[in-house]
This record gives structure tokens, sequence and C-alpha cells, in this order.
């Protein structure tokens, strides 16, 4: 296993792919993909969850104790939950409702029950007009009502409520610059413990790089929740962990004289393909634990981990064939060298 | 003898980590007393999202002439019963709140632990004091400023005599009907302020204005509370008709703690069984290291007392472990290199953590600078990242630095000689540098090279 890795390292290590130099075939794919990003963000925005575009909200009696007689269906809540939750988003799907959640709670019946069991469902709406919000909601709860059996007592479901969402414009525009603030303040620490300009380039890599991944959430559609600020957080931080390891690298390999008399695209290169096969072992365990939490049954853990697949395919990309490009066109031998030739 | 006090050692290390796991997820009730202990991680708040939590609706009418529309009397109502249980709460102390407007002329209150402050409110909208101003001394007078150009009240002391008294705030609005007020009152003036029918007190016309100071001779220390909570009620230009206050399950799902924790221990199986295949008893000895992480980061997470786990909490918790991995790879990847070219199990050992050092601490303080800004910066909702990864990278840096290294240095007696079992590997053609013996000079290598020559 072993000796196949290093032959492995050592073919990666002997390829004669020229990745910073040919910084333009490479930068085509995030590219495009940014552009048709500002194209939807400027068109039809973002998938907007529950969260963002708001829903409705209702409260359905479940008939525990069998209060209401027959033909209503007589469920136990603890047992039944799954089949009831079933039902309601059956029937939601009847009119192109999608369910957000459920929850367990309680509910008062007037002269039937207090405290009795009852579920709360909160959905998405189709459309975003009040007035069709209205009848949309009128339609659902005459199709509950038939649908468990509660003609009889239509107080077994709550008004159907509409409510805004909370995340804002405001609440985007905090957590993007809560985020640069973050990373600018990580390089201006490391620029000073370096004494390297470049990291300067290293922020506007992370920059690219949390585009790259909004612009993967607005073509793929996934619905944007306060869990996606965890996938923004996660880009940034695996996209300066990349800068931080080539950086570094880089200033190991150049300290060994390794890049005595070398171009810095060919510098760039062979940093790259030594990093290459480690940094694939730790992506292929990092997209594995992602892939693992997207097939979890936690609906916004699985948001969370298809903004973190994304996360991991765009650094993976970028930091392979843009980073070097980036630090190749950033990277000034140092003049004391020349100085020392000089006196020499 | 040296291996026999590394085994002791190490025995001992396991029994405290094996304590710590227990401490951390166990509930046992402690011996002769009542109380029992249910856990670190049962003790780290949680919010509505993991745990559930208590829902109020109160359904809204507008008052007696009041002409405002319904649907903005009722938000501006629901800022006004975010303040009230805010202020409310600063006893009890809320893990999460969150006010909504349902419908057109629903409030709904979602909160953790504590249902009973729901109904206080309800009673505090049904004694509510309504305050006004009048330039005459009568309840029926021609008012200026009106219950609902209050903004926000403050208990405060009089600058002169610290008197205890009311600071209150008025809208934009308010602030014009002050103005409107003074047009229409003389210099040496009395405005008198009313709540409800009653008196409260009486200023100068120069004393009214925004964040004026009112105080009263019924005004004690057992009181004020109470009025302030009356007149943000009474500001309100909606009264409440019902309220409606049940518990509800986890936001996420009623398993979802179960389904997370066991997301969260696979994660963890995964990376155990990726650094024992990578780095054999490196990655035994990472194992023992990181579960000393995981057990102190629990530790501070119920330990931190502003901390509300939610979802994001979680997730920016396993990034913070799959860092301090990561940090533990890094020098077991360095050990791996040294190895390479050619210097001893025990040498390599040295030359990683000294190589390691600076990368490691540089790109920790990074991480933690990161973190505090945006603990300062995010929005409310993702502050917690900031605070679990602060912590992450602090007890990564202790845990990667401190306690893998000395792990290291115990079991580098049982083994400085078979490098297959740590995945050690020589690159082609390498030769064993043996004018680095000369190097040793630490302790620990002393331990280290008697401990092999044991071995053989």
């Amino acid at each position: 296993m072993n000796k196949k890795l290093l032959s492995l390292d050592n073919k990666i290590k002997n390829s004669k792919c020229q990745i910073a130099k040919n910084i333009w075939y490479y930068a085509i794919a995030p590219v495009v993909i940014l552009v048709v990003g500002i194209i939807l963000l400027c068109t039809v925005g973002f998938n907007g969850g529950i969260q963002m575009n708001g829903g409705s909200t209702f409260t359905l009696y479940v008939n525990n104790g069998g209060e209401i007689s027959a033909p209503a269906v007589q469920y136990d809540i603890d047992k039944d939950y799954d089949e009831i939750c079933n039902k309601i988003t059956s029937i939601l799907a009847d009119g192109n409702l999608k369910v957000a959640r459920f929850q367990k709670t309680e509910i008062d019946i007037e002269g039937v029950i207090a405290g009795g069991d009852a579920v709360k469902v909160v959905f998405l709406n189709t459309s975003s007009d009040n007035k069709q919000i209205a009848l949309e909601n009128e339609a659902i709860t005459s199709r509950i009502l038939a649908g468990f059996g509660y003609n009889s007592h239509p107080e077994a479901i709550t008004s159907i409520d509409r409510f805004e969402g909370t995340l804002s414009l405001t609440w985007a525009i905090a957590l993007g610059a809560s985020i640069i603030f973050a990373v600018t303040l990580a390089f201006v620490y490391m620029a000073f413990r370096t004494r390297t300009a470049s990291w300067i380039l290293g922020l506007l890599h992370v920059a690219f790089d949390i585009a790259l991944v909004a612009s993967l959430l607005l073509i793929c559609r996934v619905p944007v929740s306060t869990a996606i600020s965890a996938a923004a957080i996660v880009t940034a931080l695996l996209s300066m962990i990349n800068v931080f390891a080539f950086y570094s690298k880089a200033k190991l390999n150049i300290d060994n004289g390794i890049f005595e008399n070398l171009k810095t695209t060919k510098m760039a290169d062979i940093v790259t393909k030594e990093m290459a096969l480690k940094k694939c072992i730790v992506y292929i365990m990092l997209f594995v634990i992602a892939l693992f939490l997207v097939v979890w049954p936690v609906g916004a853990l699985r948001e969370i981990a298809l903004g973190v697949m994304f996360a991991l395919i765009a650094t993976f990309y970028t930091s392979n064939c843009v980073l070097p490009a980036i630090w190749a066109g950033s990277y000034i031998p140092a003049k004391k060298k020349k100085k020392v030739q000089k006196e020499a | 003898m040296l291996k026999k006090h590394s085994k002791i050692k190490f025995f001992i290390l396991t029994i405290i980590a094996i304590l710590g796991v227990l401490l951390s997820v166990c509930s046992f009730s402690v011996p002769n007393s009542q109380t029992n202990f249910p856990g670190f991680l049962s003790l780290i708040n949680k919010g509505i999202e993991l745990n559930g939590g208590v829902e109020a609706v109160y359904t809204c009418t507008l008052k007696e002439g009041v002409k405002t529309d319904l649907d903005d009397a009722v938000e501006d109502a629901a800022g006004k019963v975010e303040e009230l249980y805010t202020k409310l709460s600063a006893n009890i102390g809320y893990n999460e709140l969150h006010v909504n407007k349902l419908g057109n002329n629903k409030i709904q209150v979602l909160f953790s632990d504590d249902a009973s402050v729901a109904d206080p409110i309800y009673e505090y909208t049904k004694t509510s004091k309504e305050l006004y101003m009048t330039l005459t001394e009568s309840a029926d007078a021609n008012r200026y400023v009106f219950p609902n150009d209050v903004a926000s009240v403050v208990i405060g002391r009089d600058a002169t005599d610290s008197s205890l008294g009311i600071n209150v705030n008025f809208t934009s609005l308010g602030q014009s009907h002050i103005q409107d007020l003074k047009s229409h009152a003389d210099d040496d003036a009395t405005v008198y302020i009313y709540m409800g029918s009653e008196l409260f007190t009486s200023v100068s016309v120069d004393e009214v204005k925004n964040g004026m100071f009112i105080t009263s001779d019924s005004v004690t220390e057992d009181t004020i509370i109470e009025t302030c909570h009356n007149i943000i009620a009474g500001s309100m230009e909606v009264s409440f008709t019902d309220v409606s206050v049940h518990e509800l399950s986890p936001a996420l799902g009623i398993n979802v703690k179960l389904y997370i924790l066991i997301a969260l221990a696979v994660i963890i199986c995964m990376a155990f069984a990726f650094m024992y295949v990578r780095y054999g008893h490196l990655g035994l000895i990472a194992m023992l290291s990181m579960t000393f992480y995981l057990v102190l980061f629990v530790f501070f997470m119920q330990a931190i007392p502003f901390i509300v786990m939610n979802l994001v909490g979680v997730i920016a918790g396993v990034a913070a472990f799959l860092i301090a991995t990561a940090a533990n790879c890094y020098i077991f990847e360095k050990i791996r290199d040294e190895y390479a070219i050619g210097k001893k199990i025990h040498i390599s050992c040295k030359s990683a953590f000294k190589s390691a050092l600076w990368p490691i601490i540089d790109s920790h303080v990074a991480l933690a600078l990161a973190s505090i800004c945006i603990w300062i910066f995010a929005p409310a909702s993702v502050k917690l990242v900031g605070v679990a990864l602060l912590v992450g990278a602090v007890l990564s840096v202790f845990t990667s630095l401190a306690m893998t290294r000395y792990f290291v240095n115990l079991y580098l007696p049982l083994n400085s000689t078979k490098p297959q079992k740590l995945r050690l590997y020589r690159d082609k053609n390498v030769k064993e540098i043996k004018q680095d013996e000369v190097e040793i000079i630490s302790p620990d290598q002393t331990i280290a090279q008697n401990g092999e020559g044991e071995n053989e």
C-alpha cells in the first residue's frame, strides 16, 4: 500500500504538467461558474429556504385519546409520529407545497381537550403573493380536515398563519464582512510573521474561493439558511489552510535551496506536485465525511454537508490550479542573495 | 525498567481518558447526595434547534381609539414584547429567544427553558399603564405625548439627588410630539405626566426631552421594575385577547440529538481509523491525545456560560476537531519525512516536533484571531462558530504540542527500533545517519536511547 502511494507520489512529482504557466486554461472553469453565478444572483437570486423567504405554519390535533369520534382517525403520537408526518407531507405535496419541519406540541380545543397532543407544521408557500397564499392555505385546511376525518371539528387545526423570513441582506452582509475581517486579520498576522507581502494575494484567493462556492450554491439551488453560514466559514478555513500550506512549503523549499535558478512558475509547479498526494488523501477523507453527512437523516445537516462538499471541490481545484499562479505572480526573489552574489 | 514505567504511565493515562469520556457522556447520581450528574455533554446549553423549547402565541386586537393599521401595530408590539421578555429574562437567563409576527394579528415568541414568564407578560398587558402628557392637571385634558410614543424605558437615578426613577426614550414620532407640546406651552409651563388615569408626576417643560428622567413618591425599589413593564405594555397599540403557551420538540426533529451524536461518533471513529492506518502506533498515541482534546472541548463548551449549542455550533466543533487532528497529522508527517532521510526514530521525533512548532503555533494563532473576529462581528446565530473555533484552536495547540509530544516521549522507550509499527519508511538508497547520535543531549532522548537499549 505504502509502496503504491510512493510510486504514485513519484509519478505526480515527475509529471510534465505545467500548472502555473497555463493558468488561463485552468481558470476557464471557475470563471464560467462565477459568471453563471453572478447572472443567477442578478436574475433569480438564491434559493431561499424557510429562514430567508418565510413560510406558513399551523398546528394539527392528533386524536391521541380518541376525543374526536369516527370517522376521525385515532393516532398515538409516540408510535405513529412518522405516519402522521408522512400523511401531512403527502397532503401538502398535492398542492406542490414542501414541508420544512414538524415539531411535537400541544393544542387546546374548547370543549374537547386542553393540552392535547398535536403536531406543528412549518411549510414553504409556492407563491409570495399574500392573496394567493391565503387561498392556498384555505385549500390546505379543508384537505387536512378531510384527510384526518376532522370535518365535524374544524377547530382541530389552528388557522394557517404566514410568517416572514428572518434572514435579511443585513445578515448576509454581516456574515460576509465578519469572514473577510477574520481572514484579513489572520493574513496580516502571517504577513508580520513571515515578512511576505504576497499574503495579500492569499486574501484574494480566499475571496475567490468563497465567491466560487456561493456560485455553486446558486447554480445547484441549495436552500440558503443560517446553516449555510457554516459552509461559508468552512470554505474560508479550507482556503486559508491551503494558502498557509502552500506558502510555507514554498518557503521551506526556498530556504533549502531547492529553487536555485528556477523560474517562479516552475517553482510553483514543484510545490503543487509535492503537496498533491497528501492533499488528495486529506480531501478524500473530508469528502467521505461530507458524503456521510449528506445521507444522514437530518435535513439541516444535509444542507450544510452539501455546502461543505462544494467548498471541498472548489478549494481543491483552486488550491491546485489557481493558487500556484497567484504565488508565482506575487513571488519576488530575495534581494540579499543578489547582494551576496555581487559581493562575490 | 523504563519500559515498565512507560507502560504504567500509559495505563494510568488511558484510565484517566476513559474516566473523562465517562464523565462527558454518562449520567450518574453523586454518592451521599440527591444530586444527579448528567455528564458534560448533557450540561451544554442547547438551543431550540436541538433541545426544543416553549412557544407562546399572543392574539392581538387594536386598542380602542387607535387608528393605526393592525399589521403595523402588531409589528411594533412584537418589538416591545421582545423587550419585555429580555427584561424579564434577566433573572431567568434564556438560552434563546425569537419573536416573530404570525399572520396579521399574532405574535409568536419562541424561547427555551422556562415557560413561566409567558403569563406575567400577558398579565402586564392587562394591568398596563398608559403614559401620556398634558399641559393641564386633568386626565381628560388634551394629550400632547401619547402612550405609543414611548420607545423604551430604563431604570435610572437622578443626577442631582440620586433618587430612583425611569429614563423614558421616545420614538421619532414621539419626539415630534414633544416639539408640538413645547410649541403650545409657555416657557415656565408645567407638564403633567399621567399613567393611566393617575397623575404620576409633573415636570417643567424644559425637562421634557428624549431620554428624560421621571420619578414620583410612589416609585420604590419594589415597584420600579413593575412600573417599567407596565409602561412598555401600555405603549403597545394592541391588547392581547388570548395567549397560548405550549412546549415544542426540537426544531430539527425529535431524535436529532441522537442522530447528531451517532454522526459525531462515526466521524471521530473515521478520523481515528485513518490515523491508525497511516501512522500505526503514532495513530494510537494521537487517539489518546485527541480523546483528551474531546473531553476538554466538551468540558469548556458546558463551562462557558453564554454558549448555546445549535447545528452551526456542532459543525464548528467538528471543524475544530478536524483541525486538531490535522495538527497531529502534520507532526507525524514531519516524523515520516525526517525518518525517510535517514534519521533514527527518536531523533526524527525530536526534529519533527522542533520543525512543526512554529508552523502549528502560527496557523493556530491565525485561526484564533480569525475566530475572535467571527465571534465579535458575525450575526448572532453564527457567533458560536467563533467561540467553538477559538476554544478548539487553543486546545489543539495544547494537545498537539504538549500532550502528543509527552505521549511520544513516553512511547519511545517501548519501541524505538521497529519503524514498521509506526509506518515509517526510508527513502530509496538512504542509509541511517550515524553522526546525529552525538547530538542527543535532552533527557527525553537519553530515556529514549536507554529504552532502545532495553529493546535490543
